[in-house]
């Protein structure tokens, strides 16, 4: 899909065009000269520096859409704060959930959408224009200072300062929707933005929630891929191994294997068991179709 | 349940399988035959199955304890949709929506019930006391192979341009949003009408795979493999072949050929 929503046809490509001039995949392999690149993300910088409207009209200008048409995104609730943003938390990632999939004007969100960089970048701008996320929203896109080099002339910065100016665009971009270009993979999305990974947390939760018939609840399950650990494990497993973990009932026999290890050992399970445990439940369940197997079952396998 | 304690005995039980995935004939049937086809794109799909020689699962589809079935699933949106039916003939339908590609196909039969399987006609290793294995709800007691969209029809994408001269094309990486990169073939307005040509297509493939060795994001050699979708499945679909990395040896013309045979011209151009 080269658009989403309200974007003009062909606003990937100029998305994706304009991600390339401000990051390279690979630094060390960059063929853009240095002091090129620098002042390309002065410029990207400075507006997230300086106000929301102008992150906003760099966003649009990206997105080949200046022409002040709606992004068609519903509002959030509430604005988000820096603090909200680096510290996940039940509260506002089911704010957002449900400001972007309750009944209202705009469309509501699917997870086709939600799995796009695009969409997130339409959700920034809809949501920056309306000053829910901070004026200006530099401090909850990174949390790099790079204020003094903003101004300073790119081809006097040394490597140092490059690095820095390079890495506070990176985690802007991020969070932003994602840079695809640097990480692929079907779960890029859901690990790059705070924004997408709070949307795609909180609607896992509750298809889990579901699965168990009511046995687990929302807040258990949410707690589960709450850890940053726990959360890229369960991504990467079940976005890859052609989807075998896809129905809701291994989201909460996982949640479910989560939780006992918690249990036991008073302490949430790392990233290399939680995933141990999510690949256990693909190879353990591979002669069964795993939509009518009990939960328990599941996560016993895990 | 955790890696640190003692693994539990496995709570799901074994049965033999009808599977037509591998390139071996199934082992657990010795004269059992199972076979698929799938076709359709974009959420409307037809599923014929094919079986015989297996008495016991047929059996069980009779009695209603299994059903002929077909999953859809996509790993980009954590779809998962099963549909069901008695009829080898079946559909499966699904709202392309909620998905976005890669969409898988998984045909089989699965016990929609806890049952018996009759074992008389399966290896020797399955005829246990009683002749009969205790099957779980979910589980494939045949399996076909996963389907999914045809690599050739997503590859290489074309865009109409302005800036070219009317005789001229070009071709650069186009990379998507899951960070998979594709090739993009751009053409002016007016070589728009030589899309419905097979020839100028398979000629417009040719060109692209000659220029996958100058092409970074279709680069095989990484350690971890290729993160690039697309490489890979051109990589296995040219299995046998010497691929691009390997540039004194690489035929693009071949495999482009491989993926989308050039069209054989019709008796009346031969003629001409």
């Amino acid at each position: 899909m080269d658009t989403c929503r309200n974007l003009p046809a062909g606003a990937w490509r100029s998305y994706s065009d304009w991600l390339q001039t401000v990051v390279a995949k690979n630094r060390r392999t960059d063929t853009i000269p240095p002091a090129e690149r620098a002042a390309t993300q002065q410029q990207f910088l400075a507006a997230a520096s300086t106000s929301a409207n102008a992150l906003a009209a760099t966003l649009r200008q990206a997105l080949n859409c200046a022409d002040g048409r709606s992004m068609e995104i519903r509002p959030l609730t509430r604005p988000l704060t820096a603090a909200d943003v680096w510290s996940p938390h039940v509260d506002w990632e089911t704010m957002l959930h449900e400001s972007l999939s309750s009944p209202g004007d705009s469309p509501v969100t699917t997870r086709a959408e939600a799995a796009q960089v695009l969409f997130w970048a339409a959700c920034s701008v809809a949501w920056l224009e309306a000053g829910s996320l901070g004026n200006p929203p530099a401090g909850l896109l990174t949390k790099k200072s790079s204020a003094p080099l903003v101004n300073a002339d790119p081809n006097t910065l040394d490597d140092d300062e490059r690095l820095l100016l390079d890495d506070a665009s990176r985690d802007m971009l991020r969070g932003l929707g994602g840079i695809p270009h640097v990480r692929s993979g079907h779960n890029n999305v859901l690990l790059d933005s705070a924004m997408a990974r709070a949307w795609w947390r909180v609607d896992i939760a509750r298809q889990a929630e579901s699965s168990s018939n009511g046995e687990l609840s929302f807040d258990d399950c949410y707690a589960a891929f709450l850890p940053s650990g726990c959360w890229r494990a369960w991504t990467t497993t079940a976005m890859t191994r052609a989807g075998r973990l896809s129905p809701g009932q291994c989201a909460a026999g996982f949640a479910a294997a989560i939780t006992n290890h918690q249990q036991r050992h008073s302490e949430w399970p790392n990233q290399k068991q939680a995933a141990e445990m999510a690949s256990n439940i693909v190879r353990r369940s591979a002669a069964y179709y795993p939509g009518m197997l009990d939960y328990r079952t599941l996560a016993q396998l895990a | 349940m955790s890696p640190s304690t003692a693994m539990p005995e496995s709570p799901l039980a074994a049965a033999p399988v009808l599977d037509a995935t591998g390139s071996e004939p199934s082992l657990d049937w010795p004269d059992g035959e199972y076979s698929v086809s799938v076709a359709g794109a974009r959420g409307q799909w037809q599923v014929q199955h094919n079986i015989s020689g297996a008495d016991g699962i047929t059996d069980l589809i009779e009695a209603g304890d299994a059903m002929f079935a077909a999953e859809a699933r996509c790993p980009r949106t954590l779809f998962s949709h099963l549909a069901l039916s008695q009829s080898p003939s079946m559909e499966l339908h699904f709202d392309e929506s909620m998905t976005r590609e890669p969409v898988f196909v998984v045909p089989g039969i699965v016990a929609v019930a806890d049952c018996d399987l009759s074992t008389a006609e399966a290896a020797v290793i399955w005829r246990r006391v009683g002749f009969t294995v205790p099957v779980k709800r979910g589980m494939w007691l045949a399996r076909g192979r996963a389907v999914k969209e045809d690599l050739a029809s997503s590859l290489l994408l074309v865009e109409i341009v302005d800036f070219l001269d009317d005789h001229e094309m070009s071709i650069r990486p186009y990379g998507d949003q899951d960070g998979n990169t594709r090739l993009q073939l751009r053409i002016p307005a007016s070589q728009q009408p030589r899309l419905s040509q097979e020839a100028f297509i398979a000629q417009a493939w040719q060109t692209a795979l000659a220029y996958l060795p100058s092409c970074d994001a279709f680069d095989l050699d990484s350690e971890a493999g290729t993160s690039n979708f697309f490489a890979a499945e051109l990589e296995a679909k040219l299995s046998g072949m010497a691929l691009w990395k390997d540039r004194a040896q690489w035929d693009p013309v071949r495999a482009a050929t491989r993926l989308r045979g050039m069209p054989l011209p019709a008796p009346h151009e031969e003629q001409t």
